[in-house]
């Protein structure tokens, strides 16, 4: 099993940035992918190089500002759960986490790596809001 | 007229691949011209001993400590210096074909532009400011297997030749262990593939493709970068009879007493034993799942006749790379530059591939500089001057 983490302190409340990163279907807003769709508790991304990836949404708690999901129907991947988490640290800055466990381990790097770009965007859309 | 650069890498090659370095099995002929026609260094060394790194040091000139890329995996910065860039800025048409590795290939979300324009079909992504300073990029790795050009290209023109390479990784995306060849021995296969359709070939015909489309008075910067003879061992099945595997002699690092090796092995750091004995994954390139004490003579032989096979594809590709310059009238103003990234244990100490053992077998390169002959003289001076040793 794979497990990675990244986090990024934005300076803005944790309310507003839930309101952005806990809204499953604005993903591609912040993430480095291309689409996202979203049907109930399921959701579709496409990456840049045309994989689709289908998921599902585990966990939408906005009083615990946690958000979990996973890749399903893939015949690749054994294991996945992704969490991403915003906790407040300040009336103005908060940490966003993003936790990926995988099996096959390897694929969770990739994932890391993505899950650094993209909250590198939030830190940039947010910081100072 | 300017000046013509030509860098030919190759990867993962042991300096006595050659038969101008004293090699006995590939025959080389084109590389043992340059050699014979110009500088051969005879204790070149990289800075480390996998690829990414080595690479990035090749383009930067820096130290790894400098440009930071530590390890496979950790890309190199996009504005990180570059000869390619340097040069470009000097007026050169700059070009670079085959392995590039400066970013990771395992990248589903194509962050990385090497990927990206590969993904795309496309040979720059901007062409005002070029990806590492390079005019025109068309890249392949060891196989037909991520978003590289030569992947594109075998997807879109030989998609039935694909599954005869070797499964670099395995069902659970790790470096693939699994045998083949008549011996069994790790990451060899016979690959029915057509000669024309193995990317040594198309890395030549496509830098040829890049010379011939370029003005006559044009100077230019090519990094012509061959991904064999690292691993996997998969050249066209057609060309294994060039080097029989029964008939290679054991390589004379490769200690054939299994308690002698062993003996040895255990005098040095921990790490060599440990990896020897599969206990310690010391390079994640490397098949974990293998373990190097099993590895048996004969493995060995094997390993290095399909080795040697793809030495002399290189080296007739090289061949017809330089016939075409000719063909161009750039002979006698242009400059060759032959080295690789890092060398290959190749039964060494009972061990195959590389990793953190500063060995000649990884450290000892073949790096060859052939000036342009109408610049020759001033080229010794130069050398004289720097206390480079020359030993032809």
């Amino acid at each position: 099993m794979g497990t990675v983490r990244r986090h990024a302190f934005v300076e803005c409340d944790a309310d507003t940035v839930w309101a952005f990163v806990g809204a499953p279907e604005r993903l591609h807003e912040w993430f480095p992918i291309t689409e996202c769709r979203v049907e109930g508790n399921k959701r579709w991304i496409t990456l840049a190089g045309g994989i689709v990836f289908e998921e599902e949404i585990v966990t939408l708690d906005h009083d615990l500002r946690r958000f979990q999901y996973k890749i399903i129907n893939n015949s690749l991947i054994k294991f996945h759960l992704g969490t991403v988490d915003v906790i407040p640290d300040s009336p103005n800055r908060c940490l966003v986490m993003y936790s990926t466990d995988m099996d096959p381990e390897v694929l969770a790097l990739p994932i890391s790596g993505a899950a650094g770009v993209g909250l590198a965007k939030v830190k940039e859309m947010f910081d100072g809001r | 007229m300017g000046r013509k650069i030509l860098f030919i890498t190759t990867d993962q090659q042991r300096y006595d691949a050659l038969g101008c370095n004293g090699g006995t099995i590939a025959r080389t002929p084109n590389i043992d011209a340059l050699s014979r026609d110009g500088i051969t260094f005879d204790r070149a060394h990289p800075q480390n001993v996998v690829c990414m790194p080595s690479r990035s040091t090749m383009i930067t000139g820096q130290h790894v400590s400098t440009h930071g890329v530590w390890m496979n995996g950790v890309p190199l910065p996009e504005d990180a210096p570059s000869i390619a860039s340097d040069l470009r800025t000097a007026g050169y048409a700059t070009a670079l074909i085959g392995k590039a590795h400066f970013e990771p290939l395992l990248d589903p979300f194509l962050r990385f532009t090497e990927n990206r324009i590969g993904n795309q079909r496309k040979t720059t992504d901007n062409p005002a400011d070029p990806h590492r300073g390079f005019d025109h990029m068309e890249l392949s790795t060891h196989g037909p297997v991520g978003q590289l050009h030569y992947s594109q290209w075998m997807r879109d023109n030989h998609p039935e030749a694909i599954g005869g390479f070797y499964q670099v990784l395995d069902h659970e995306l790790q470096v693939n262990a699994l045998g083949g060849g008549e011996t069994n021995a790790p990451q060899i296969k016979v690959n029915p593939i057509q000669k024309d359709w193995y990317h040594t070939h198309w890395v030549a015909q496509r830098t040829i493709n890049w010379l011939n489309s370029l003005p006559a008075d044009r100077d230019w910067f090519c990094w012509m970068s061959f991904p064999d003879p690292h691993h996997p061992w998969d050249p066209p099945a057609s060309e294994l009879h060039r080097v029989p595997w029964r008939e290679v002699d054991l390589p004379a690092g490769y200690i054939e007493n299994k308690s002698q090796r062993e003996k040895i092995l255990d005098d040095k750091l921990r790490h060599w034993r440990g990896w020897y004995d599969g206990t310690f994954v010391s390079n994640y390139e490397a098949p974990a799942k293998w373990v190097p004490a099993t590895m048996t003579a004969d493995q060995v032989r094997e390993v290095n006749a399909f080795t040697h096979v793809e030495n002399e594809l290189i080296d007739e590709a090289i061949g017809d790379v330089l016939g075409a310059i000719t063909a161009r009238g750039w002979e006698s103003d242009l400059d060759v530059v032959y080295t690789t990234d890092h060398g290959e244990f190749q039964g060494d100490f009972g061990l195959l591939f590389k990793g953190p053992y500063h060995v000649d077998s990884l450290m000892r390169l073949p790096l060859i500089w052939r000036p342009a002959p109408s610049n020759f003289r001033a080229t010794l001076a130069c050398c004289s001057k720097a206390h480079i040793t020359l030993t032809r």
